[in-house]
């Protein structure tokens, strides 16, 4: 074997020893992809001395006194818990992708799997993320194949990140439920849905989520759609607002905002905008232990327990 | 022209000589006397032709009557270089015939030969060109004896491949006069180096009979005929059994009407041990301190001489049942009466001789060092966006020494290596990893002057590198990633000896490194490290 052949030969043996998961592009695919705690809204923490949260987004009492429990706190602490358990949700499957290496790469996309649906053995999916060339702008989506089906997609997002910033940048990703709702094996509430779109931009402060929920028509929650915004400044003080469209002739849209303190106090405002109890409001605060401070409804006959001045002052209200 | 077997040589020689009889005192010598250990492509290196030029070389100008100012010892040189010094020679020898003096030229050569010429490194002396020139030289005897053959496989012989011999020339026809050529072993024959004598047989032979062991005429002077005689016999003798077989040495000559030769006179500088006839006959080794023979002596009837620079020496008997061991002193100007009375019984595992050990460096045997090294990457630094870190590694190396051949080695390394770090993306930024590196190696490495304390070595080395990083974010959570690769690159060290088998070494490594996940890189990488080496050899 003469010089060339012996080099040739150990060229090719090298490079067939060459591989693994190496690869500082990797990392910016991987931060393409939201995880939940980006989105997750945060709320003040209860020292524990609150009432407990047993209501919902549609929670309503009337007459609180100052002193007593935050019935605002807890409907927008519940509501909180709400969004973030469906993008807990949402996010699960691209969290567990994350958490390997991608299976496949070219010089512009990262393809993790097919894999297996741990829930559905006839369901495989798969999520692909795509970098537009020449910028900071990827697209991804989750796609879904079942049994011997085409792959289609479940969930499509795209990231502008931020360069030289962890997770830093803009987003969006829509949850298309009307076209996997009747073939995969999707909780109830999903079944109610339609479409899910999530907006987000972290690369700012203050930072902000914005999701809507589209109801299928006839849904039998009697909800058309939720709005939510989320806003979380710097300091940890921020602001919730949703507004619920529903088919009660009472109280067909309402709109629900909240905003607290770094400290945790905060205020809310409870808007009925269509129906027919419109321009109802009930305006409440409350102080560092989630206690009333301030309680008012707008109608006539309505309760006002508590003095304005005993609420803080907050951005938005 | 005369010349062969020893019976008929002496023959010869003696009735040749007997008429003008032998007077050392009476020729001026000069004296060439060269030594190397290496013999250029095609040859395994000796390991004591330069001690053979120098053990000659002191017994010529101790006893023999060469002045230091007519005597040139060559180690190591070139054929050019032995030729001008022989050239000088020549002129100094002319110029005392001028002066009217009786001249006699020694030249003296241990290392390899091959191909009929004689081998000085990469250079070679053509063995015609040099009897031809000692032949025409200007020196009433000349005396040339080649300590040198062409070799078999055997490691311990001298040249390493079957070829005809150079001849010895015996052609009777010949018209030069006066000259004398001995030579270590026959024709077809190997010669032979020992450690226990640190030598060549033939050559610590004729050295140890003329300091005094062959001088059969018990009248302290040693002639070449008696040196001749007794480096015949004892070095057939020495290395009968041996693997590569009896070494024959040869003897011709061309010394009509010069009369023998006294080579050494071992009475008159009263300088070494003097066995009294009292003493009980047979051989008598005398070693020095390092455990090497140095000299020995058949001890007939009469008393025995051993001319011995001054220093201590054992003494060893060897009997059927033990061996009688005693310790003398030699002075300067004094000769030592050995008393064998005074000598100790002692069992055979106590023999004094040790040898030299050099040829246990040369033996296959193995080695484990531990290392610490430093492995830079020939690439950006990963905080400006380049893969791979530089990090400390520690590991250890198992090598076989002489393996495949003599001063080869082959080695299988372990390193492990370990650092914090930060890959930068430009879209991600800074996201800090620890960094591991799991590498295993090979190398074919060739050492050069292993009998040394200093011994440079090179060659090949071939990794196995596996690489990983684990992210530490704890707001970006990403999987581990891996990279494994081989490695081909060369190595260079330098190993200091610092007991007999433990050294310090310092080495040198660089690698070619291919990356190809994102992008195919051709990167490198340089490992600096010492390692403490320990030997397992007797």
């Amino acid at each position: 074997m003469n010089h060339l052949a012996r080099t040739s030969c150990l060229a090719v043996v090298v490079a067939a020893s060459a591989c693994g998961t190496w690869s500082n592009r990797d990392l910016e695919f991987a931060n393409a992809l939201p995880t939940a705690s980006d989105l997750k809204s945060k709320l003040p923490v209860s020292s524990g001395t609150t009432s407990p949260l047993t209501g919902g987004i549609m929670r309503h009492h009337d007459g609180l006194n100052v002193g007593d429990p935050s019935d605002a706190y807890a409907d927008a602490k519940s509501a909180s818990t709400s969004f973030n358990g469906i993008i807990d949700f949402l996010l699960g499957t691209v969290d567990s992708v994350r958490s390997v290496p991608p299976t496949s790469r070219t010089t512009d996309s990262r393809t993790w799997g097919p894999f297996t649906d741990s829930n559905d053995p006839n369901a495989r999916f798969q999520v692909v993320i795509t970098a537009q060339e020449a910028t900071a702008t990827f697209a991804w989506s989750l796609q879904v194949s079942v049994g011997s089906g085409a792959f289609f997609d479940v969930v499509t997002g795209s990231f502008a990140a931020t360069t030289g910033s962890v997770k830093k940048g803009q987003g969006s990703m829509v949850v298309h439920v009307k076209d996997f709702r009747d073939v995969l094996k999707v909780d109830d509430t999903f079944k109610q849905l339609d479409q899910i779109d999530v907006r987000y931009a972290n690369d700012m402060s203050p930072t902000t989520v914005n999701m809507t929920f589209t109801f299928k028509a006839g849904a039998s929650s009697g909800l058309s759609s939720i709005g939510y915004d989320y806003l979380e400044n710097a300091d940890h003080s921020g602001t919730m607002h949703f507004q619920l469209t529903s088919t009660d002739p009472d109280i067909t849209v309402r709109d629900v905002r909240g905003g607290w303190l770094a400290s945790g106090v905060g205020r809310a405002v409870n808007h009925v905008l269509q129906g027919t109890y419109a321009g109802a409001m009930i305006t409440e605060c409350w102080d560092q232990a989630f206690a009333v401070t301030y309680y008012s409804e707008s109608w006539a006959g309505g309760v006002t327990n508590g003095q304005p001045t005993a609420c803080a002052t907050i951005d938005g209200f | 022209m005369s010349s062969s077997t020893p019976a008929t040589a002496l023959a010869c020689l003696v009735a040749l000589f007997a008429a003008t009889g032998a007077h050392a005192q009476a020729v001026h010598r000069f004296a060439l006397f060269v030594g190397n250990n290496e013999g250029g492509d095609g040859t395994q290196r000796l390991l004591y032709s330069r001690d053979d030029a120098r053990r000659l070389h002191d017994v010529f100008e101790r006893l023999g009557g060469v002045q230091n100012d007519d005597s040139v010892l060559m180690l190591d040189q070139s054929a050019e270089d032995v030729l001008i010094a022989l050239g000088e020679l020549e002129r100094k020898s002319r110029d005392a015939r001028t002066r009217g003096e009786r001249t006699a030229l020694i030249f003296y050569f241990s290392g390899h030969a091959k191909d009929g010429a004689l081998r000085l490194g990469e250079t070679k002396l053509p063995l015609e060109s040099i009897k031809s020139r000692l032949s025409q030289a200007p020196a009433d005897v000349r005396l040339a004896v080649f300590d040198s053959c062409r070799s078999g496989a055997a490691t311990r012989t001298k040249g390493v491949r079957r070829a005809p011999a150079f001849e010895v020339e015996t052609d009777a026809t010949r018209a030069a006069k006066g000259i004398v050529i001995l030579t270590s072993s026959a024709a077809d024959e190997d010669s032979q180096e020992s450690d226990l004598i640190g030598g060549s047989y033939f050559t610590y032979h004729l050295a140890t009979g003329l300091l005094g062991s062959a001088d059969q005429g018990g009248d302290g002077k040693v002639t070449l005929s008696e040196a001749y005689a007794y480096a015949y016999e004892r070095t057939v003798a020495s290395t009968a059994s041996s693997a590569a077989g009896a070494q024959h040495p040869t003897f011709s000559f061309d010394l009509a009407g010069n009369g023998d030769l006294v080579l050494t006179d071992v009475v008159e500088r009263k300088e070494g041990l003097r066995l009294p006839a009292s003493a009980p006959e047979g051989t008598y080794f005398i070693i020095d301190l390092r455990g090497v023979v140095v000299a020995e002596t058949v001890k007939g009837e009469s008393e025995r001489i051993i001319a011995l620079p001054p220093g201590t020496y054992t003494l060893k008997r060897r009997l059927a049942d033990r061996l009688r061991i005693g310790v003398v002193a030699v002075r300067g100007g004094a000769l030592t009466l050995v008393d064998e009375g005074q000598f100790k019984n002692a069992k055979f595992s106590d023999d004094p001789v040790k040898g030299t050990g050099v040829s246990s460096l040369y033996a296959r045997h193995w080695s484990l060092a531990a290392s610490g090294n430093f492995q830079a990457v020939f690439d950006r630094p990963p905080s400006a966006g380049g893969y791979f870190p530089s990090a400390p590694l520690v590991g250890a190396q198992v090598t076989m020494h002489n393996f495949p051949g003599r001063n080869f080695a082959v080695a299988v390394d372990v390193n492990y290596g370990w650092a914090n770090a930060t890959a930068v993306a430009p879209l991600v930024g800074s996201v800090p990893y620890r960094y591991t590196l799991l590498s295993v190696g090979g190398a074919l490495l060739y050492e050069f002057n292993q009998d040394g304390r200093f011994i440079p070595f090179g060659g090949v080395h071939l990794s196995f590198n596996a690489m990983s990083r684990d992210f530490t974010s704890s707001d970006f959570v990403l999987p581990a990633q891996n990279y494994t690769v081989l490695t081909p690159g060369a190595v260079l060290g330098l190993k200091v000896r610092v007991t007999k088998n433990v050294s310090v070494v310092a080495q040198a490594r660089v690698h070619y490194l291919l990356y190809n996940v994102d992008e195919t890189r051709n990167l490198g990488t340089a490992d600096l490290g010492a390692s403490i080496e320990w030997e397992f050899r007797d």
